[in-house]
């Protein structure tokens, strides 16, 4: 499964990069985190996934390695899972665009058990809605953030 | 399978309340001819699962000039008042379209809502016909146009604590032409589903709505197709601008039914049918 993207969100690269290593800020944006927690690189967390028809949820492991504060980074790791397990890696980019920041990103992952019965088209569509769910979280929140200086 | 409970709520208000309380786990179902098989395979492991079925969302009723539908109203159903009220043959021509006898005495229209594409052509008829839909939820009910519903793939405006509740099928006496190619005639996904509806006057076309399945992460309307028509008379040259315009608008993706560049060419093709046959 590959997925590739790039979004723009209304806010500083450096605050999209602060939010990125904030595990309070992902759990947030992730559809359906319901907890995360950061060991130095690493992220460990449960995420529930609830769709039309497709219910399950995964134990989450994730490293943050080749981070470029605050330009790029890449996410490698492993959801887990008894509808099924993703291993994978996405590299993302963030480019700074007159205080605006354009997220690019590219993943690549495995799917194995019984989610990889899935048509692949149907995995990719999944995996983009929520990437794109949760970037479009990320940008609410972090507007709302700007809205409200500290 | 290892679904712990079944929820069967005999209300509305009863289906939201069990929806508040268990939330993340519930997978909430209606017919289940596309959960059900996820659930077998092991791909969707729900701890609970809510039946809708004896919940009071499958009446059929003609009211104000619309057709109330029920959430859980089997399409099975929908098609035989659909052809009573002979007013809506484009809502009969996609059940017709949709799955196999089978299937439609099971699958609900609500339910087809979340069916993805190439998947859940009765969408796309709903779009052209003005559908809207009712959410209800802890904090009351809310109507949405259909257009606005669906939000990404498998992504729609409903939240999590909401329901839908009844689709509402405005009846009136507007043109309109359904038309589904498939790899075989019957029982099959889409390559392209097209559902157009229009209003003429004088010779001349007005307020067309061209609704497209399985060409897009969901059902959309091409709406620099419905303009390319407005107005006009539906000449060869307006209807091959119009189908232009659809191909355009269609994003399409390769799937084994066929390849996005297949599917593309086939929008075209299919809009300009059927628009010719409502010319």
């Amino acid at each position: 499964m590959r997925v590739t993207g790039r979004t723009t969100i209304e806010a500083p690269q450096a605050a999209v990069f602060e939010a990125i290593c904030d595990p309070a800020a992902l759990l947030e944006v992730i559809p359906g985190c319901q907890g995360l927690e950061r060991d130095g690189e690493d992220y460990h967390g449960r995420i529930a996934l609830r769709l039309p028809a497709i219910v399950g949820t995964f134990d989450v492991h994730v490293r943050l390695v080749d981070a470029v504060t605050p330009s790029a980074g890449t996410l490698r790791g492993r959801l887990e899972g008894r509808i099924g397990t993703i291993d994978g890696s996405a590299t993302f980019r963030l480019n700074d665009d007159d205080g605006v920041t354009v997220i690019d990103y590219d993943g690549s992952a495995l799917v194995s058990g019984p989610l990889a019965r899935l048509d692949s088209r149907l995995l990719e569509g999944l995996a983009e809605s929520l990437i794109s769910e949760g970037l479009s979280r990320l940008g609410r929140r972090l507007a709302a953030q700007a809205a409200v200086p500290a | 399978m290892t679904v712990l409970e079944y929820l069967q709520p005999e209300s509305l208000d009863e289906a939201i309340a069990l929806l508040g309380r268990h939330g993340a786990d519930l997978l909430v179902m209606a017919g289940g001819t596309v959960a059900m098989p996820l659930v077998n395979e092991g791909i969707s492991l729900p701890e609970r699962v809510m039946g809708l079925r004896r919940a009071g969302l499958d009446h059929i009723a003609r009211r104000d000039g619309e057709l109330r539908i029920g959430a859980t109203a089997t399409l099975g159903r929908v098609l035989e008042a659909a052809i009573d009220a002979s007013d809506v043959p484009l809502l009969a021509d996609a059940i017709r379209s949709t799955g196999s006898w089978a299937v439609r005495n099971l699958g609900t229209i609500g339910g087809n809502l979340f069916t993805p594409p190439p998947g859940g052509d009765v969408a796309v008829a709903l779009l052209a016909l003005g559908a809207r839909v009712r959410l209800a939820g802890p904090g009351g009910e809310r109507d949405i146009a259909l257009e606005d519903f669906f939000t990404g793939y498998l992504a729609t405006a409903l939240a999590p604590d909401e329901l839908v509740a009844e689709v509402i099928v405005p009846l009136n006496a507007r043109r309109a032409a359904f038309r589904k190619l498939g790899r075989k005639a019957a029982n099959t996904p889409a390559v392209v589903t097209v559902a157009i509806t229009l209003r003429q006057d004088d010779g001349r076309t007005h307020d067309a709505r061209i609704a497209l399945g399985a060409v897009g992460p969901h059902p959309f309307r091409a709406t620099a197709a419905e303009a390319a028509l407005e107005g006009r008379a539906l000449d060869g040259a307006t209807i091959e601008a119009a189908a232009r315009a659809a191909a355009e608008a269609s994003r399409p993706v390769d799937d084994p039914i066929a390849s996005a560049w297949y599917r593309r060419r086939m929008v075209e093709v299919i809009v300009r049918r059927v628009l010719e046959s409502l010319a």
